[in-house]
């Protein structure tokens, strides 16, 4: 029984490598973890070499791509933060012409499983040979979009017309209650210290190579900006990078901005960032 | 070290090697051991400190009461027992204690307490080291009813090679199955390379690592959003379906682990006992917990329901003890009141079916069986919930958001859930029709391969298995 399933298993994936190229864009990503796998996956292989590059977590992950144009590469990833994507620019040894480096969420480690993923050897050399160990070539792809067309129907029919409607006031305010609970917690200063440190290392490491570092906090909820932690980050990061040696985006966070949650902007919203970010590139040229 | 990554392989199969090779036959239970002892060190070597200080406990206390003065037998069983629940309860139920009776300012006792960090797997092997010495002590009492065989040999220095072996086996050692100490110790014995049961560790490891790899570490991605606040934002289907994830997710890891273990211990010539017997189509509670983490239910029944009296002492007692049983099982689990309410919740569903048993008559037929199952089913992993989210008011809000249907459904992450969940309902479907067409068997082959190249394909990022917490 053992060979004859080995055989199968060669066969099932020689299988799949042959007819994956010729099956329909049936593509759907299954949930926020293997988006930025697939994100990550997608510098390393098919990014252009001049690109500029967007390093964030999920606040910054809001701008628009088609608005920011196809020059510019976002590696942004919910769940993380920028230190991810510098990490992963720095260890492609690439030098993009502009990285833009989003500040909010920098007590978020490196994310070193997905680093493992994108970056090792072994699997970088299966990707450029077969498709199938992409993210997107997994068969698991299809199945989900096509559940994902008969979820969507189902989700329509299911729905009530208050449920339709946006976040209702209370569960805005609970999810309000559980931020302000959240950013009210000073940060350790040994961790904040540490982070801010490999920060500075990847930040100045591209400098010196020639890329123009852009430093900007993305805008959030006007009554959460000024709480423990991001006061605290702020702070520190304005001594460690100061504005006469650094290049700052001030996106003002006096301005209200509407959120859909307190943290994350909607569309409209992010596409005034984006606005401003390239308004603030055309500036530096 | 997880068993899904590279230097756990690596570990293996240099283990494996050296173990069969002809010279080292005799030195077979030091070569696992030490791997074993690698293994467990690999992330925090510090944590080895209080393996060892469990293994000298029950090498000492199960020697003494097995060649010892016989008078004293009951006070190293005593000793024996009480060390290895002190350990247990100072390193896992500390931190619990404090914060609920002390509270955690800097510099006091409760912040002490609090900071006490969890040796990972301890549950598993102190409630090893308890069957040790419990078994032990009974084998040397007259009247021995169980009829266990003699673990304990006259030369100290075997006894600590074997109880070492038995304590730190890899395979099993930090989330289990369980093994009491007279399935164990009669094992050691020298292994051979032609005796291994190759089809045997084949298909608990490809089973094993399919459930884990492909599915719960792709259910994982999802069944993330069932924590506040983020499960405010989805529609009552939304939620039901991420908790219909979950309940697929733990199955699959928790049985995932399990197999991946016993295929493993396969390989190094020795046999676990099954964990996992398809415990989302049990038809009563009762069976549930036959078939779900069975080590564990029949140690608690061995070690603790049946001396409390089981159902020997009258109904009064009797439904004291499921509750004290399932009480502590849920405790067991966590250190935190949300696991002993999981515990007491399944409890009170025991005692409610042993109540209505004889009294209610159902009919029997395939419909009825199936409306049992699914309602035990839906009972389960609605109880997951409490496994899930670390506190009440969470758990409520949970429910209270599933009623309310305050937000709008997420079909990606309801196509994701089922997507992977199909796998887990196919392994059930495939064990019925086994039962039902027994030829279809033959068609096996086809059945593993693919799950080969599932785990090739489509496995998701890795994720610590859910049992290591316990």
């Amino acid at each position: 029984m053992i060979p004859r399933a080995f055989i199968v298993c060669i066969l099932a994936v020689l299988g799949w490598h042959f007819a994956r190229p010729h099956l329909p864009g049936f593509y759907a990503v299954p949930g926020q973890q293997r988006a930025n796998y697939l994100r990550s996956q997608q510098f390393v292989h098919d990014a252009p070499a001049d690109a500029k590059v967007i390093c964030g977590s999920s606040m910054s992950d809001r701008l628009d791509a088609v608005k920011l144009g196809a020059d510019h590469v976002k590696l942004t990833f919910p769940g993380g933060g920028p230190l991810t994507g510098l990490d992963l620019i720095q260890k492609t040894g690439r030098t993009p012409p502009v990285v833009w480096v989003e500040t909010n969420v920098i007590l978020r480690a490196a994310e070193e499983d997905l680093l493992d993923d994108a970056l090792s050897a072994w699997r970088r050399e299966l990707r450029e040979r077969s498709p199938i160990f992409k993210e997107e070539g997994r068969p698991s792809e299809f199945g989900v979009g096509f559940l994902k067309a008969v979820a969507t129907k189902a989700a329509k029919a299911l729905e009530t017309p208050k449920a339709a409607a946006a976040l209702d006031q209370d569960t805005f305010n609970d999810v309000m209650k559980a931020n302000r609970k959240h950013l009210d917690r000073k940060p350790d200063p040994k961790d904040l210290a540490t982070k801010i440190a490999r920060l500075g290392t990847l930040i100045d490491d591209l400098q010196t190579k020639g890329s123009k570092v852009i430093l900007f906090e993305m805008p959030f909820d006007q009554s959460l900006t000024e709480l423990a932690e991001p006061t605290a980050v702020r702070n520190a990061l304005h001594e460690r990078f100061p504005a006469d040696c650094y290049c700052w985006l001030d996106l003002s966070q006096a301005e209200a901005w509407q959120t859909t949650d307190g943290i994350h902007l909607p569309p409209a919203e992010a596409d005034k960032v984006v606005a401003r970010m390239l308004e603030f590139e055309k500036e530096a040229r | 070290m997880l068993f899904t990554s590279l230097p756990f392989v690596a570990l293996v199969l240099i283990a494996l090697f050296v173990y069969y090779l002809p010279p080292m036959r005799r030195w077979q239970v030091e070569v696992v051991t030490l791997a074993s002892f690698i293994f467990y060190s690999w992330e925090s070597p510090y944590l080895l400190t209080l393996l060892v200080v469990s293994i000298v406990i029950n090498v000492v206390t199960s020697y003494f009461i097995a060649q010892g003065n016989p008078l004293k037998q009951k006070f190293w069983a005593v000793w024996g027992v009480a060390l290895n629940l002190g350990i247990l309860l100072f390193f896992k139920y500390s931190p619990l204690f404090a914060k609920t009776f002390l509270g955690g300012d800097h510099g006091s006792i409760g912040h002490f307490l609090m900071t006490i960090p969890l040796p990972i797997g301890i549950s598993f092997f102190t409630f090893q080291g308890i069957s040790l010495v419990v078994e032990v002590f009974r084998s040397k009492q007259p009247n021995d009813p169980f009829d266990y065989p003699d673990m304990v040999p006259k030369s100290f220095m075997e006894h600590l090679r074997h109880t070492m072996l038995f304590k730190t086996f890899f395979p099993n050692l930090v989330a289990g199955p369980i093994i009491k100490a007279h399935e164990f110790y009669p094992q050691i014995q020298p292994k051979l390379f032609s005796e291994i049961a190759w089809q045997t560790a084949f298909r608990a490891l490809v089973v094993g690592y399919f459930l884990k790899m492909v599915v719960a570490d792709n259910l994982k991605d999802s069944t993330f959003w069932i924590s506040y606040p983020f499960f405010l934002n989805y529609s009552s289907f939304t939620l039901g379906t991420l908790l219909f994830g979950y309940s697929m997710q733990i199955f699959a890891d928790f049985a995932g682990y399990s197999l991946i273990a016993i295929g493993l211990a396969c390989l190094f010539g020795y046999r676990l006992p099954a964990n996992f017997n398809y415990p989302y189509i049990s038809q009563s509670f009762a069976e549930f917990w036959r078939r779900w983490h069975i080590s564990l239910s029949t140690w608690l029944r061995e070690y603790l329901y049946l001396p409390l009296g089981g159902n020997r002492k009258g109904n009064v007692r009797t439904y004291f003890n499921l509750f004290t049983v399932m009480f502590l099982g849920g405790l067991w689990h966590g250190a935190g009141w949300s696991y002993a309410v999981w515990g007491t919740f399944h409890g009170l569903a025991l005692a409610l079916e042993r109540l209505c048993t004889g009294r209610v008559k159902l009919p029997e037929n395939p419909l009825m069986s199936v409306i049992r199952a699914l309602f035990v089913f839906s009972f389960v992993t609605l109880a997951w919930l409490l496994f899930k989210l670390p506190n009440f008011t969470e758990v409520i809000a949970y429910l209270k958001a599933m009623a309310e249907n305050r937000a709008t459904t997420n079909p990606e992450l309801v196509a994701h859930v089922f997507f992977y969940s199909a796998p887990v309902i196919a392994y059930y479907a495939w064990y019925l029709a086994k039962r039902r067409w027994a030829g279809i068997s033959r068609f096996e082959f086809l059945v593993f391969g693919i799950l080969l190249a599932g785990i090739i394909l489509d496995s998701g990022t890795t994720g610590a298995f859910i049992y290591f917490q316990f």
